[in-house]
């Protein structure tokens, strides 16, 4: 998933500044969590789960 | 423990006038409206609106002249009152957005030094907020962590007086909030000063029980000096 930083973050040594767009893999979950809920992140957009089913595969015969 | 009045701090806008006084009183007030009515034995009283007042006395200076004389009358001067100078995170200090320069007197009897004293009236909030940082830089750097012992629901409101400046150089600073000290996030961001200033920056919503300032010094080809500053910062 990627998110924009809406809010200056520092996080332990890292700076992230505004308008810069973050993944997952910069943060830990549970402070992303918690900065969207401050409002310092928004999510951008969602990341595809690299599941992809081929075709006809699990769906109801 | 009492303490002793001579570590205060006085900022007037972009000047710390510490140097020229030697006293300041603060007086909070609460205006009084009698509300008594028949058959009551005694007077009673309601209280209305809140304001507050300075005096400061101390000597004159040519310099300090030149800056009162300028002031008098104008509001939206920035005054802060570090009643134990400011030096420790945490302290208080008392510091309003509007006070305006009410009067200004200088005296200068035969046989003794010149003094000159003013009085502030002030005007909207007295604002209780605490010391993050009193210090001058020559670089970037991050402040010690304060406390506020519980997270607020309602803002904050943050004060910046840069008293000194730096030539060839921009002072960008901003007081951060945190639940954690692990994680700290912008919360108050001051305009980036090229000279001195002074500025009130409030916002609204939930605010964290850490907080710091962290200061960036951002130099041209030839600086000269250091930035001097003060920074408060309340949560409401």
């Amino acid at each position: 998933m990627k998110y924009e930083v809406l809010r200056g973050i520092n996080y332990k040594e890292k700076r992230f500044e505004p308008g810069e767009v973050i993944t997952t893999k910069d943060l830990p979950k549970n402070v992303i969590k918690s900065l969207l809920m401050k409002k310092a992140l928004v999510l951008l957009e969602e990341e595809e789960d690299g599941k992809a089913r081929s075709e006809g595969e699990g769906l109801p015969r | 423990m009492a303490k002793p009045g001579r570590k205060a701090r006085v900022f007037l806008d972009k000047y710390e006038i510490t140097g020229e006084l030697n006293s300041v009183t603060l007086t909070m007030t609460v205006g009084m409206e009698e509300d008594t009515v028949f058959q009551q034995a005694s007077s009673t009283f309601s209280p209305t609106l809140k304001s507050f007042s300075l005096e400061e006395a101390g000597f004159f200076r040519t310099g300090f002249d030149g800056v009162l004389s300028g002031y008098l009358g104008l509001e939206e001067k920035l005054h802060s009152f570090a009643i134990e100078g400011a030096q420790a995170v945490g302290e208080v200090v008392y510091s309003g957005e509007g006070p305006i320069l009410a009067s200004y007197e200088i005296s200068s009897p035969v046989g003794a030094l010149v003094t000159a004293s003013i009085s502030l009236q002030g005007s909207g909030d007295l604002e209780r907020t605490k010391a993050l940082r009193y210090s001058s830089e020559t670089a970037s750097g991050t402040g010690e962590t304060l406390d506020w012992g519980a997270s607020g629901t309602s803002g904050a409101a943050g004060y910046l007086h840069v008293v000194a400046r730096r030539t060839d150089s921009t002072l960008d600073v901003v007081i951060q909030d945190s639940p954690d000290q692990t994680t700290w996030t912008d919360l108050i961001t001051f305009s980036s000063a090229t000279d001195t200033m002074a500025e009130r920056v409030a916002v609204t919503g939930s605010v964290d029980q850490y907080l710091r300032a962290i200061w960036t010094v951002t130099d041209g080809a030839s600086p000269s000096g250091s930035w001097k500053f003060l920074v408060t910062v309340v949560v409401f």
